[in-house]
């Protein structure tokens, strides 16, 4: 799931990725500075609030000691008054209280309260109470007797054993009209010349003008007081309703507060302190509550501050602290959102630029670069790519039209090359010719030539021009035009190569030729050549296929005025002459080895074959010695078959076109020696359908037909000669079914039943891979 | 092989000059009009040689024809052309006259 998120968020755009970053960052900020705040405010809203609590809690319990002092002060007064008197009068009594009281008085709102109870006897419970009251201004006596003071003031456990002042429990002063909650300061007193205590001097302080006189410091304070009494009564009360009955204590074990106990306890051993209480059905809110004693009335006093007065504040501030973050972070994710645009949109530009630049389009404009930040250096980037771009897209461009350059040059020296070379091969009685020209990728300067000189010589030649390309394809053209220009003007082939060589030299091209060039003797078979440092040919007599030896002389164009010495061989009937270049006995295999002499004799020595199929098999051999390398020369190999000067010969391409011409030659040979017109027929006849079937089954492609004819012992004998694939016509089925009508009869198979039924001899052999096939027929005198 | 025709109603006369050869002979059978033919009558009194495809070319006519109800002939052979059909076995199927 958390990868899911993190594969989905990684997918976003770096705006938005960059925008949440930014805004979770800040919320964490944000969540964890209000938690600071709400964690340590405490302590510094505490220490604040005590700070101020202290003032108004020191001059409460300054108030409060001050009016215990007067009060006191009074009791004291009118107790030493009695000291000096023997038991007394009511009216003296109602003196010594009025006199005594007159001092509490302030101002006319104050209100006192005291009386003197005279004992009757040592039972304290019945005596005289002289009670009086001092409201605004208005002084009220009375003299009582009383039967039960304890209960009257449950709070009063026993008289001192001391001269000494203390305080009682709050309680309602009674016996006038007004009801009032007291609180009051007694002391013991004895007449002149008494040995025991003849009585209580009391002055009260009244509740609710203490209350008053607390009420003025309340205005101008945090919080609101409480006074407790010695038990933990309350004395004075936010809620005066508490006054009376309940105790701190109580209070405290009711309510499960036992803080209110600790503060208690502090104030009983005079000391100051603070508690805090929780919201409760006391505090309507959270409080502090700082305490003090007073020490002589065993009093303490306490200040309730409301915290929420204090807090309210801080959490206002907490809240506006949050919102304005809140509302900041709004407008940050619109200011991060626009700066990440502002900063991102330069990218997009370029990566819109950098795909026009892949799709090769180079006229899209990089946006101007105007700042010098990672965009700006990116830019730079991008405006040096692009330039680098260009000019290695023109590199390229140039070198591949140099190649394209370089290619085209060598077509038009290979197209030189082959258009110079001979493309007919002449059918002649006396010989049979066939080359073959392989070019190399890189152009050598290989040709062969072969041309009648007149009708009884024939020409051929092969060379060899050094180096490659246009250059050796011109030198080429330049050596075979004057071979065979030279070559019409000059019977001697040495003086051939002797002017040819001077012709070269006078050339400057430092271009040399190595060549071989024969001429043959049609009629004698005689073969006159000379040998320019080409590779020395090879000549097929009964005996096979033997190296002819020849002076090498010097290679053509090298040097003027060179002698080349001529040789003369005289050929048989069958004899064959082949001529072939370097690149064919040193073409390489990938090994580097040389496919040598000893190979290419053995090869031409294999199976005597028609010279097309002998240079073809040599090509075949050589290529399967060199495997697929590159030929680094070209392969250029010409041989030549002497036949013999014989009478009654014709040669031609076994073509079915050339049916016509061969008939032609029949038909003026039978009316050179007179045949008969049923022997012509008869020999017009099958020489059609043995020329044909020659054709189209011997060859399938281009090959030679020689027609030999003679007649002798009354019979017209024809010998058909050619180098095509094994046929032996006699082997062909003949139809049977000659009895049968014309429905039933099929349509091949007539014609060599019909020469067999035409002619009166016929044989055939294989021999030296040539089918000769001999018709006779009877002639009629 | 030159050859001229002669239609008459049902009837074609086809004059053959020259010979008959395995270029030559496929033109007869292109150049005859089959439809509603009943008697063919090929003259070869110029033909000089008659060669296996002719011969061939013949048979496919007589096909034609006999298969039509038709008829076909042959006639002013020279003796040596004869003597080609003859040795075929063609002289008991075609009317050479």
């Amino acid at each position: 799931m958390l990868l899911a998120v993190r594969k989905w968020f990684k997918r976003q755009s770096l705006t938005f990725r960059l925008s949440v970053s930014i805004s979770v960052c800040v919320l964490a900020g944000v969540a964890w500075l209000s938690f600071y705040l709400a964690e340590h405010s405490h302590p510094i809203i505490r220490a604040h609030i005590e700070g101020l609590a202290r003032r108004p809690l020191h001059d409460a319990v300054a108030d409060l000691a001050s009016s215990g002092w007067e009060t006191e002060n009074a009791a004291l007064t009118i107790k030493n008054t009695l000291k000096e008197l023997p038991r007394t009068d009511v009216d003296m009594m109602r003196h010594l209280l009025h006199s005594g009281m007159q001092t509490l008085f302030h101002d006319e709102s104050d209100a006192a309260h005291a009386w003197v109870y005279v004992f009757e006897n040592e039972d304290v419970t019945v005596g005289t109470m002289y009670s009086a009251v001092m409201d605004e201004g208005n002084f009220q006596f009375k003299a009582k007797k009383i039967k039960d003071f304890y209960k009257l003031y449950p709070w009063f456990k026993a008289v001192p054993k001391e001269e000494e002042v203390f305080w009682s429990e709050p309680y309602i002063a009674e016996g006038f009209d007004k009801k009032s909650p007291v609180v009051t300061c007694l002391i013991p007193f004895k007449f002149v010349g008494s040995d025991k205590f003849d009585g209580l001097v009391a002055v009260s302080m009244d509740l609710a003008v203490l209350r008053k006189d607390i009420a003025k410091f309340e205005a101008n304070s945090i919080g609101k007081y409480w006074v407790i009494s010695p038990e933990g009564r309350f004395i004075i009360h936010p809620d005066m309703q508490l006054q009376d009955n309940a105790t701190l204590q109580d209070i405290a074990v009711q309510n499960k507060l036992p803080q209110l106990q600790q503060a208690y306890k502090d104030i009983q051993n005079g000391k100051n302190g603070s508690i805090e209480i929780p919201v409760s059905t006391v505090f309507d809110s959270a409080s502090m509550v700082f305490y003090a004693p007073v020490s002589d009335l065993k009093w303490g006093v306490g200040l309730v501050c409301s915290k929420k007065e204090f807090v309210a504040p801080l959490r206002d501030l907490q809240v506006k602290i949050v919102t304005f973050m809140m509302l900041w972070l709004v407008a940050l994710l619109f200011l991060i959102h626009f700066i990440c645009r502002r900063s991102t949109k330069p990218l997009l530009d370029l990566s819109k630029v950098a795909l026009q630049y892949g799709d090769g389009d180079f006229s899209a404009v990089l946006p101007e670069n105007i700042s010098n930040d990672e965009i700006g250096v990116m830019n730079s980037a991008f405006h040096k790519m692009k330039t680098s771009l260009l000019k290695h897209i023109d590199l390229v461009r140039e070198a591949a039209s140099e190649r394209q350059k370089g290619e085209s040059e060598l077509e038009i020296a290979q197209k030189i090359q082959q258009a110079a070379l001979p493309g007919v091969f002449p059918t002649h009685t006396a010989f049979e010719i066939c080359a073959v020209m392989t070019a190399a990728k890189k152009v050598g300067g290989d040709f062969y030539d072969f041309f009648f000189i007149d009708s009884e010589h024939f020409a051929v030649v092969i060379a060899d021009v050094s180096g490659k390309g246009i250059p050796a394809a011109l030198t080429m053209m330049n050596t075979k035009a004057l071979i065979s220009s030279i070559t019409k003007n000059e019977s001697s082939v040495s003086k051939v190569f002797y002017n040819v060589n001077n012709e070269l030299c006078k050339g400057g091209a430092d271009m040399f030729v190595t060549a071989f060039m024969a001429v043959l003797n049609l009629k004698t078979g005689e073969l006159r050549y000379v040998n320019a440092g080409h590779n020395s040919p090879y000549v097929r007599t009964a005996d096979g296929y033997k190296m002819l030896k020849v002076n090498r002389n010097i290679v053509l164009g090298a040097l003027p005025n060179m002698k080349f010495q001529a040789q003369t061989l005289q050929m048989k009937k069958g004899d064959r002459l082949f001529l072939y270049t370097d690149g064919v006995n040193e073409a390489q295999n990938n090994a580097g080895e040389f496919y040598g002499d000893a190979r290419l004799a053995a090869v031409l020595n294999r199976e005597l074959q028609s010279p097309f199929d002998a240079l073809n098999q040599i090509k075949t051999d050589v290529a399967e010695f060199t495997q697929g390398a590159e030929q680094s020369d070209d392969l250029t190999m010409l041989e030549l078959l002497y036949c013999g000067m014989e009478q009654n010969v014709f040669v031609t391409e076994a073509n079915v076109k050339n049916i016509d011409k061969i008939l032609h030659y029949i038909e003026q040979n039978m009316h050179n020696n007179n045949i008969d017109i049923k022997a012509q027929n008869r020999i017009m006849v099958a020489t059609e359908e043995i020329v044909s079937n020659i054709a189209q089954y011997a060859y399938q492609r281009l090959g030679i037909l020689r027609l030999r004819t003679e007649i002798a012992d009354g019979m017209y004998y024809m010998y058909f000669t050619d180098n095509g694939a094994p046929y032996d016509p006699r082997m062909r089925d003949v139809p049977n079914d000659f009895d049968a009508p014309a429905e039933e009869r099929s349509i091949g198979g007539l014609g060599i039943y019909l020469v067999r039924q035409l002619t009166d001899f016929m044989d055939y052999k294989r021999q030296n891979g040539q089918n000769i096939l001999t018709l006779g027929i009877k002639l009629n005198k | 092989m030159e050859f001229s025709t002669k239609r008459d109603g049902d009837k074609l006369v086809c004059s053959i000059m020259g010979r008959i050869d395995t270029n030559s002979a496929p033109d007869l059978l292109e150049k005859i009009d089959f439809t509603d033919l009943k008697e063919l009558v090929f003259d070869l009194g110029d033909v000089d040689y008659v060669f296996s495809a002719g011969l061939r070319v013949f048979l496919q006519v007589q096909k034609i024809m006999n298969s039509n109800g038709g008829t076909m002939k042959l006639v002013n052979l020279q003796p040596s052309v004869k003597e080609i059909f003859e040795i075929v076995g063609f002289a008991n199927i075609m009317d050479l006259n």
